[in-house]
């Protein structure tokens, strides 16, 4: 079998774009918060944007992961407003608008809005993260935010009660590397092989950060299958050493390698291992480490038809870029 | 503007200051040709594609008689485009034929049907635009690949 050809075909499996009819749903209900949190705060609130893998590319279609960023101004509550006034404040108004048509939970930095299920059986759920400008009118100027940390979610030393972070850097950070469609091919083969994994501790950020790592450190060339097998051996060697840091790029004090303690790092290591070998042994392995979605996997090419003629696609998704070379007269 | 086909029974929607835009582009080639991609969604039945935008390629070569552009480097610009509201997407392409008709050529026809043959490409019925510059008359024709033949439409008041 051809490794490569496979892993592309299998990434194709998971583009957002094949659930074009719940990205609709999610896109639609991102705009109306995003729209009713404008209406209600005007101009105490800088425009709202998309973070998480949906503003990154690097989302894949079994979980859909739409965070919504409200970066409010210092004095958005009053002078004397507090940072959890932001959170609680963002809270009451989103429990106020939506609690007949949804569920709303505070989560760690994030306030949860999960839509009642549609008559298609799809919940929508939006993850709203207000933030707050460290110093007033500054976040055009430099983007940084704190956010409150919800202290029954919180992981932090006791008495610590906010992040400082800066989520435009933190895209940025991957639009701005070296080969990023391929590197975020390997980021989505990651999460797809997480999805085989039963209650993986290893969090999106930290398979973001760690596969743009490999490609700083390493010199990786070739096709998809040999780009993703250098960076697992890359990660099999290096996640356990003591030196081994994940600078988030929007909080430099913030290593994102500590989310994972060293037994974690240790079976996260043994697992890349036994990738490599597993599939060494025999290469058809390589569709139990990264199945295809079966809901998606290559359907034939819908009949085309010029007596009831309209226009045809083949399969649901149209995010391709247009095909080859092409000369005309 | 609105563009219909009879035979098929489909139509094309374009905002006229879009061609407005593209005719000026074409010119600034002058005299050879240029073009790019056409971007666009199509309605819920399929039988309306809506052109909204365009996009220009990175690579290409041209002389007064043939265009050839190259696709690469614009996967992310495509991606973005997508994740608009609505979606929109690749759906065909335009070309320039200076001191010439907008009448496709027997080039032009293979290149679209190819595209609407290619496997790595969804859309199965690829538009295409050719505008011609002859003297001060600019004229316009749009195509579309249906099981290797190329159809044209006509412009609807």
């Amino acid at each position: 079998m051809n490794k490569s050809e496979y892993l592309e075909s299998t990434v194709k499996t998971y583009k957002i774009s094949k659930e074009e009819d719940l990205l609709n749903k999610y896109k639609g209900k991102n705009q109306q918060v995003k729209d009713d949190l404008k209406t209600e705060y005007g101009d105490k609130l800088y425009q709202p944007f998309n973070s998480g893998s949906y503003a990154k590319h690097t989302a894949i279609n079994t979980r859909f992961d739409f965070d919504l960023v409200a970066p409010f101004k210092k004095n958005a509550f009053g002078a004397n407003g507090t940072l959890e006034d932001t959170y609680t404040k963002t809270y009451d108004f989103l429990y106020d608008k939506y609690s007949s048509i949804a569920t709303i939970r505070k989560q760690r930095v994030s306030i949860g809005v999960i839509f009642d299920t549609d008559s298609d059986g799809d919940q929508v759920c939006i993850d709203v993260v207000p933030g707050r400008e460290l110093n007033q009118d500054t976040y055009d100027e430099d983007k940084n935010l704190n956010l409150y940390v919800y202290k029954r979610y919180g992981e932090l030393e006791e008495g610590s009660d906010y992040i400082k972070t800066n989520i435009h850097a933190q895209i940025e950070n991957i639009k701005e590397t070296p080969n990023k469609d391929k590197v975020r091919k390997i980021i989505r083969l990651f999460k797809i092989w997480k999805t085989t994994k039963y209650d993986s501790p290893i969090k999106s950020f930290f398979i973001e950060l760690a596969v743009i790592k490999a490609f700083d450190k390493q010199s990786i060339t070739g096709n998809l299958w040999d780009s993703l097998k250098t960076v697992i051996e890359y990660l099999k060697d290096e996640v356990v050493k003591d030196s081994f840091t994940l600078i988030d790029p929007g909080n430099s004090n913030n290593d994102v390698a500590k989310t994972l303690n060293c037994n974690e790092k240790q079976w996260f290591s043994n697992d890349c291992n036994n990738i490599l070998r597993r599939i060494e042994d025999n290469e058809e392995n390589i569709k139990t480490f990264f199945p295809q979605n079966e809901k998606f996997e290559e359907d034939d090419d819908t009949e085309s038809n010029t007596s009831v003629f309209s226009y045809g696609v083949a399969g649901s998704t149209y995010t391709q870029t247009p095909p080859k070379t092409e000369r005309f007269g | 503007m609105n563009l219909y086909n009879n035979e098929l029974d489909v139509f094309i929607s374009v905002d006229e200051i879009l061609i407005e835009k593209l005719v000026k582009i074409g010119d600034l080639y002058f005299p050879k040709e240029y073009g790019g991609f056409l971007v666009g969604y199509y309605n819920e039945t399929f039988k309306i594609v809506y052109i909204t935008d365009y996009v220009l390629p990175m690579k290409y070569e041209n002389t007064s008689t043939s265009f050839k552009r190259e696709p690469s480097g614009l996967e992310e610009l495509f991606e973005e485009l997508y994740i608009k509201t609505p979606s929109q997407y690749y759906i065909g392409e335009w070309h320039t034929h200076p001191n010439g008709i907008s009448k496709a050529s027997s080039l032009d026809r293979i290149a679209l049907n190819k595209i609407a043959e290619d496997k790595s490409t969804p859309i199965e019925n690829p538009i295409m635009l050719i505008i011609g510059y002859q003297r001060e008359n600019i004229t316009l024709s749009f195509y579309v690949s249906v099981n290797g033949k190329l159809y044209e439409y006509e412009q609807r008041k």
